[in-house]
């Protein structure tokens, strides 16, 4: 399942660093899919993506696809931020809880209440892609 | 502040207190745990705060002060509630009531804390250490616990994804 893609004008103002393991998160962030990394021998996946497993430390993972869909857990208004970000304010940033049993920390681009469903979007720019959440009308 | 066996300070002929328990804890993340947990129950801080309670042989009602790490006001709530110092939930309604100021039930952060006192990082926690040697050695003041005899620091990294704990003890 694909997450849909906002084409967002302008250059990401900090954009992450990509290694050659985070490659296939970003590349596959580019086409709308959200990937992760999930143990081969206990099947639990982790994020952000890892070439190994924390819950029982073995080496072996695979690449999955996450749904993107999640509830809201916090979220706050950040009005003073570094000035990389001055272009933003305000800006809020929020705690989701992804169906998947992940929690992950993503921009949020609406006023979405807590514990209600989001879905992460990516924001497509034109250096390349960012992920957010927004509200899901289940 | 020098760390040494009691014997040693003792024929310091100097003043020190006794470290009577100490307790840590790492929950194995830092700051927003993947593995979605309660965030504001402070889990480390629980932990390591029964440990070092089990270690002293005390509880919690038996401290006459504590000093704790809390760079936000929200914090010095919820440690207090992790610690055992204050009920759940009720840790921000005994501290506006004065049960956690100076003459309160349980006096916490008499040096002021992180945001009246200071917050050097690296440092930090020291300055909470000195403040208990001074409160528990007569030396706070105007600031000072009577007859303090226990107190608790507490310390942590990332959103208390670790705490450190310390049961400290005047000598009598």
């Amino acid at each position: 399942m694909s997450l849909p893609i906002i084409q967002t004008e302008g250059l990401r103002a900090y954009p992450p660093r990509m290694s050659d393991f985070t490659k296939s998160f970003w590349d596959g962030l580019t086409s709308g899919y959200f990937r992760t990394t999930c143990c081969d021998d206990c099947n639990r996946p982790s994020f952000p993506p890892k070439p190994f497993c924390p819950h029982c430390w073995s080496n072996k993972v695979s690449w999955i696809e996450l749904t993107g869909r999640g509830m809201l857990y916090s979220v706050t208004t950040v009005h003073a931020g570094p000035a990389v970000f001055s272009g933003d304010l305000p800006y809020k940033v929020g705690i989701v809880d992804l169906e998947e049993g992940i929690r992950i920390a993503t921009k949020v681009l609406d006023d979405t209440a807590l514990d209600k469903p989001v879905e992460l979007v990516v924001l497509s720019y034109e250096d390349g892609p960012l992920f957010a959440a927004r509200s899901h009308l289940s | 502040m020098v760390v040494a066996e009691e014997d040693i300070a003792k024929s310091t002929g100097r003043p020190y207190v006794n470290i009577r328990g100490e307790g840590f804890f790492h929950e194995g993340a830092h700051q927003i745990s993947e593995i979605p947990n309660d965030m504001i129950s402070f889990q480390a801080a629980q932990r390591a705060g029964k440990k070092a309670f089990t270690d002293a042989g005390i509880s919690a009602s038996d401290l006459d002060l504590a000093e704790v790490y809390a760079p936000c006001t929200i914090v010095e709530v919820l440690v207090a509630e992790a610690l055992g110092l204050c009920p759940r939930g009720q840790g921000a309604q005994q501290a506006a009531s004065g049960e956690t100021a100076l003459g309160g039930r349980i006096p916490i952060c008499t040096s002021g804390g992180l945001l009246s006192r200071g917050h050097p990082a690296y440092v930090t926690a020291l300055y909470s250490y000195f403040e208990l040697l001074e409160q528990l050695r007569g030396r706070g003041g105007k600031r000072q616990v009577d007859q303090a005899e226990l107190a608790l620091a507490c310390t942590e990294l990332g959103n208390y994804n670790a705490a450190m704990v310390h049961i400290l003890e005047a000598v009598a």
